[in-house]
């Protein structure tokens, strides 16, 4: 898949331009705060359906403006779709796709999808465990969208469970039912994070052998709260059990403790924990492997190729480690950079084929000559 | 918000307390029935007022009735023996539409949720416990919701009558989260054939 045109009315700071886009690389160039992220923003929120920056979606909207309009034309194996976005706001976010008013993206939820990375994506490796949990899960609902009945029915046991240690109810007959559920959706999303991090660690690996070398080697390892039950003869009926056994603790705490909601990865790089121990381009380059091992899972899904957005990717890291990194990418995705400096990037970026480099000034952007 | 104008303002407070209208809604209904001629608004009152006259609950599985006993529970050709347990009346209507069960229902009103502070006692739990010591229940058919709660909820009842009676639960064919009546009728038959036994 790619990215005709982009043609933005207002999104942010950007306002009133239209964009030919190219079907290889495009690099846009300027700097800080005219509006590079913005526009790979733009993209993002139309294609995936949500903005992947820590922000609000009302944030889109201009300060000066009550509403953000922009348009893209998709290309899904030679099927053009015209995709117009308005938030107006206080309003939903209005999607029209050739001029009907849908709710989801034609094909939403067979792999149609923006690969992104920015900058917010460190917390992945560094933030709290839930950026972690949270990774995995996009993975797996990525290859398998009716996981999304899992994770929401395992949140709303968990509260339900929750809300009754806060309640007078004591018995365990009306635990049970909850416990029972919970027992069961642990264990199957454990499972299948398990299945995930074995996934992306072997990419990983092939990464390190063929495309990064030796002296780049990063690993992750999962660590599930339910480590010791999913190891038993019979994992549901144990943990059951344990939600049982663990009942008067979680009384007084008020919250339920055991289960996936506590879950997180480690990762390393050259055998040394990343969150203590590696430096900002180390760590950068790990999120990099990672967002491309996830690209790899998705193409083996639905053997069709994301977008690929790319905030501020090559900072921080020396020529040798960019090259690496350049060379990782996938071939035959539709890529869109951002980088400050336009000579340097254009260096970078020998070599690749289909190169649009656009200028970002104030809002708008042009593509070169 | 309040227009200081004593009837209108009752009329809105009293359609807000309705499920699903929010104070903009009863604003918008008050007002129709504001412009509406007086005839249509009294037919409409005396639905109303005769709704809980004329209207109650079959004592034996609390679905809507106009006798003591459901025409269901009353009709000798129903099997007495098979009890379909559903959350709301609507859902027993449901399941009636597809026109194929046999059998005889009980209606909960409600589900298990502790979320909404609705808990066992809340619902007609314990009478459908006494109906299966009294009446020669030989299978109990759970049809509450393809949910979380709805899940709970059959749990709960079938770890109650574990070892008394067969308890089933309708099979998973339902849309996600679904509430049965909201489900096509091929879908219900599908779902209600293909329980599975506890
Ligand atoms: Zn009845």
């Amino acid at each position: 898949m790619r990215i005709n045109h982009i043609n933005i009315t207002r999104f942010r700071n950007l306002h009133d331009f239209r964009l030919e886009l190219s079907p290889g690389v495009n690099l846009f160039y300027g700097e800080n705060g005219h509006g590079k992220t913005n526009l790979l923003e733009s993209a993002a929120l139309i294609v995936n359906g949500r903005t992947p920056r820590a922000s609000r979606i009302h944030e889109v909207v201009p300060h000066d403006g009550d509403f953000a309009k922009w348009e893209i034309e998709l290309n899904v194996e030679d099927v053009h779709n015209r995709v117009e976005c308005v938030i107006e706001r206080g309003n939903q976010k209005r999607l029209i796709v050739d001029g009907q008013a849908r709710k989801k993206l034609p094909g939403h939820d067979k792999g149609v999808w923006a690969l992104t990375f920015f900058p917010e994506d460190f917390k992945i490796l560094t933030g709290e465990p839930f950026n972690r949990r949270r990774f995995l899960d996009e993975i797996i609902l990525l290859t398998e969208p009716a996981y999304m009945r899992v994770l929401k029915s395992y949140k709303e046991a968990y509260a339900a469970r929750n809300a009754m240690l806060k309640s007078r109810v004591t018995d365990g007959m009306s635990f049970e039912p909850y416990e029972e559920i919970l027992s069961n959706l642990g264990i199957e999303m454990t499972s299948r994070r398990a299945k995930a991090t074995e996934e992306l660690q072997n990419i990983l690996e092939r990464l390190s052998q063929d495309e990064f070398g030796d002296e780049i080697s990063i690993a992750l390892e999962y660590k599930p709260s339910l480590e010791s039950f999913v190891r038993a003869e019979n994992p549901v009926e144990q943990l059951k059990e344990a939600y049982g056994k663990s009942r008067p603790r979680d009384m007084a705490i008020k919250r339920t403790m055991l289960g996936p909601h506590r879950d997180d990865f480690t990762s390393t790089f050259s055998d040394e924990d990343i969150r203590k121990f590696s430096s900002r381009g180390e760590t950068r380059l790990s999120v990099v492997a990672l967002i491309i091992a996830k690209y790899h899972i998705l193409r083996q899904r639905w053997n069709l190729n994301p977008v690929i957005l790319l905030d501020d990717i090559f900072s921080e890291l020396d020529q040798t480690r960019r090259r690496k990194v350049l060379k990782a990418l996938p071939k035959d995705c539709q890529l869109m950079i951002t980088a400050v400096d336009r000579d340097l990037s254009k260096k970078w970026l020998e070599g690749m084929n289909d190169i649009a480099m656009f200028s970002v000034l104030d809002g708008k952007i042009n593509r070169d000559e | 918000m309040t227009f200081n104008i004593r009837p209108f303002d009752r009329v809105i407070r009293e359609l807000c307390r309705l499920p699903g209208v929010g104070p903009k809604t009863a604003q918008r209904l008050a007002l129709f029935l504001l412009r509406e001629n007086q005839e249509n608004n009294e037919r409409l009152a005396d639905a109303i007022r005769e709704l809980k006259i004329n209207i109650r609950f079959c004592k034996r599985c609390f679905n809507l009735s106009e006798d003591e006993i459901c025409a269901v529970c009353n009709n000798p050709q129903r099997d007495q023996s098979m009890i379909c347990v559903v959350e709301e009346p609507v859902d027993a209507l449901a399941i009636e539409r597809i026109g194929e069960f046999r059998g005889v229902y009980h209606v909960l009103h409600g589900v298990i949720s502790p979320l909404d502070g609705s808990y066992p006692e809340n619902i007609k739990i314990k009478e459908l416990m006494e109906r299966i010591s009294d009446d020669g229940v030989e299978e109990v058919i759970l049809a509450t919701g393809a949910n979380v709660d709805g899940d709970a909820t059959a749990l709960y009842i079938a770890n109650l009558l574990r070892g008394r009676v067969k308890v089933t639960r309708i099979a998973r064919g339902l849309p996600v989260g679904s509430q049965l009546d909201y489900a096509d009728q091929g879908t219900l038959l599908k779902a209600l054939e293909g329980r599975r036994e506890f």
